[in-house]
């Protein structure tokens, strides 16, 4: 479960974070929108330890983010928004090495490897350096290293930008399918449509505050999981990929 | 810096002043001269030596096409990262003005003012010299389309293509966060330009460390001479290390479960490792040339050496991704050790604690992100 109790973060004097509560329950995907400036790139970093907050408390699986951070390390999955990696790394070295960190069973860690990737359509590049990868392949690489360990939070800063469609219903399906297993998932994006699909409930920050927090019942999302053009693209790409 | 300036300075002063005042006593005013003009050359070399290396490294990782797009030709691009080069060797201009300081009082008015003016033409002809030999080098490695005008092809050639040296089947072992951290390194060593430089260096130094029994010299003389290449071997692995704590992208490793302290043994263990192994061999090569006893050395050097290697370490672990200011403090405390040892025998051991119990005092920081950039 991932709780957030009355986070605050400043830039100068700047609030970027204004006193921010909610939680993620297991099982849950919870969206978080909100304009550019809203403050959701700084919770995502705040939450998954990268910058500290001015006050105010993060638990990942009931562990403070910052006074027992390994342990939240150990059930935290984090997607960044503008993913780095070490540049000289394949992407299989790279997932080889976050697997070996974790301390997944080599059999277990390959195997999902190779499965992410050919649901995102990686395969093929996998043994390539990361520096010649695309940005959408950056993405595919950063996303995968986050699921790779099935964890209990997942943290997603725009995690589905740059993924061409078949890709990105893989990776919707693959985040329900976390969710499924108990996995509670914040999933930020500017694509409200996404949003409306995938998630089950939606926090709306707007200057660093909750302005609003949603349930899907109030937006009325639409039933399937696929829109009409996606599913036009989908039928496209499968047929060339056959 | 300011400090280091001056240290650097009264240092300078003090090793051409003395030789100077020799000169001249021997040899009269031409010979003072020609000793000053020999202090301002090394000067004028060792600025087109900085120009060089900064240089090269800014054509490695040059602007780029978001620069291309402006409008602003490439050629006053290149123009500007040969001024940002040449800056770099503006810290040559310190010892080359302590230099003629040195001349105060011993050689005219006149000759100085030659000096001085012969300092700067020096520096600003080496620099501009050293700045057209980087991107001449650049240039003939550019793997961009041969029909572009050169300016324009080392803008875009910015990506330093990935060696397939060492490129191998990925490990998916289950490992300790320190020994995967290690695994890495050892991976990313062959592969990270910076890296790989300072282990070649370092292997340079060993060597000569070792081959420094066999020269012939007087038995002190040689016990020196493998010192100081065993002291180069430490300090490179030190850069070493700092290279490989600035390679880690922040973003991807904070959520990672690792700890300061797994970062830290995954590069102290190889350092030691290398360092005791030589000078076990240097301790074995004294024997051999029957120049010194198998025990002192490889009893006492490795705790010199491996406390310089840690204090590299140390700055590169509390400055991750900031590599080259953590190396630039790095060479700087290690400068002042230099000099201190110079002027008061033994003072410079003292510097060297005091930095590294000031680096360990500052290692918890290393947890607190604040400066990461991430």
């Amino acid at each position: 479960m991932l709780s957030v109790r009355a986070l605050t973060r400043r830039y100068d004097e700047r609030p970027a974070l204004d006193g921010v509560s909610f939680e993620v329950r297991p099982g849950e995907i919870v969206g978080l929108l909100g304009a550019n400036g809203a403050g959701k790139s700084t919770l995502l970093r705040t939450a998954a330890g990268l910058q500290p907050p001015d006050s105010g408390h993060v638990a990942i699986a009931g562990h403070d983010v910052w006074s027992a951070p390994i342990e939240a390390r150990r059930a935290l999955g984090y997607a960044a928004e503008e993913p780095r990696f070490h540049e000289e790394l394949s992407a299989a070295e790279h997932l080889a090495f976050v697997a070996s960190v974790r301390g997944l069973p080599s059999g277990t860690a390959s195997d999902r490897a190779c499965a992410l990737a050919e649901a995102l359509d990686l395969r093929r590049q996998l043994d390539e350096p990361l520096r010649g990868y695309s940005h959408g392949m950056r993405k595919k690489a950063s996303f995968m290293a986050a699921v790779l360990h099935q964890p209990a939070v997942l943290l997603c800063d725009e995690a589905l930008e740059g993924f061409d469609a078949p890709s990105a219903l893989a990776a919707k399906d693959e985040l329900r399918a976390l969710a499924a297993r108990g996995a509670a998932i914040l999933f930020s994006s500017h694509v409200t449509e996404t949003v409306e699909r995938l998630c089950d409930r939606v926090v709306i920050l707007h200057r660093g505050r909750v302005a609003r927090g949603l349930a899907r019942t109030e937006w009325g999302a639409p039933d399937t999981h696929v829109s009409p053009l996606e599913q036009i693209f989908l039928e496209l790409a499968r047929g060339e990929r056959s | 810096m300011i400090l280091l300036a001056l240290l650097v300075s009264a240092f300078t002063y003090w090793q051409v002043r003395v030789p100077l005042d020799g000169a001249v006593r021997a040899g009269g005013v031409d010979a003072g001269a020609a000793r000053l003009a020999l202090a301002l050359a090394s000067g004028s070399i060792l600025a087109a030596a900085l120009a060089f290396e900064r240089h090269m490294a800014l054509l490695r990782r040059a602007p780029g096409p978001e620069w291309l797009a402006l409008p602003i030709e490439p050629t006053q691009v290149l123009a500007h990262l040969r001024g940002e080069s040449r800056l770099a060797a503006a810290l040559a201009l310190v010892p080359m003005a302590a230099s003629i300081l040195a001349g105060v009082g011993l050689l005219p008015t006149w000759v100085l003012l030659l000096a001085a003016a012969g300092a700067v033409l020096g520096w600003l002809e080496s620099t501009r010299t050293a700045c057209a030999i980087a991107q001449r080098f650049s240039a003939r490695r550019s793997k961009s389309e041969q029909s572009l005008p050169t300016a324009t092809r080392l803008l875009v050639d910015r990506a330093i293509a990935s060696s397939p040296r060492g490129r191998a089947e990925a490990s998916w072992r289950a490992r300790t966060p320190a020994s995967a951290l290690g695994a890495l390194d050892r991976l990313a060593s062959r592969r990270h330009a910076p890296s790989r430089t300072r282990l070649i260096a370092a292997g340079v130094f060993a060597l000569l460390a070792v081959l420094a029994w066999s020269s012939g010299a007087p038995p002190l003389l040689r016990r020196a001479q493998s010192f100081i290449g065993f002291m180069l071997v430490a300090a490179s692995l030190g850069t070493w290390a700092i290279a490989r704590a600035g390679d880690l992208p922040a973003s991807f490793h904070r959520p990672l479960p690792i700890r300061p302290r797994d970062a830290w043994w995954a590069r102290a263990t190889p350092i030691a490792i290398a360092l005791t192994l030589l000078a076990a061999v240097a301790a074995i090569a004294a024997a051999l040339t029957g120049a010194a006893g198998l025990g002192g050395i490889a009893a006492i050097w490795p705790a010199p050496a491996l406390a310089a290697a840690l204090l590299g370490l140390h700055h590169g672990l509390t400055l991750p991704s900031h590599a080259s200011t953590a190396e630039n403090l790095y060479i700087g405390w290690l400068g002042v050790m230099l000099a201190a040892s110079w002027m008061i025998p033994l003072l410079g051991w003292v510097v060297l604690v005091a930095a590294l119990a000031h680096s360990l005092r500052r290692l918890p920081r290393g947890t607190h992100p604040e400066s990461l950039g991430c």
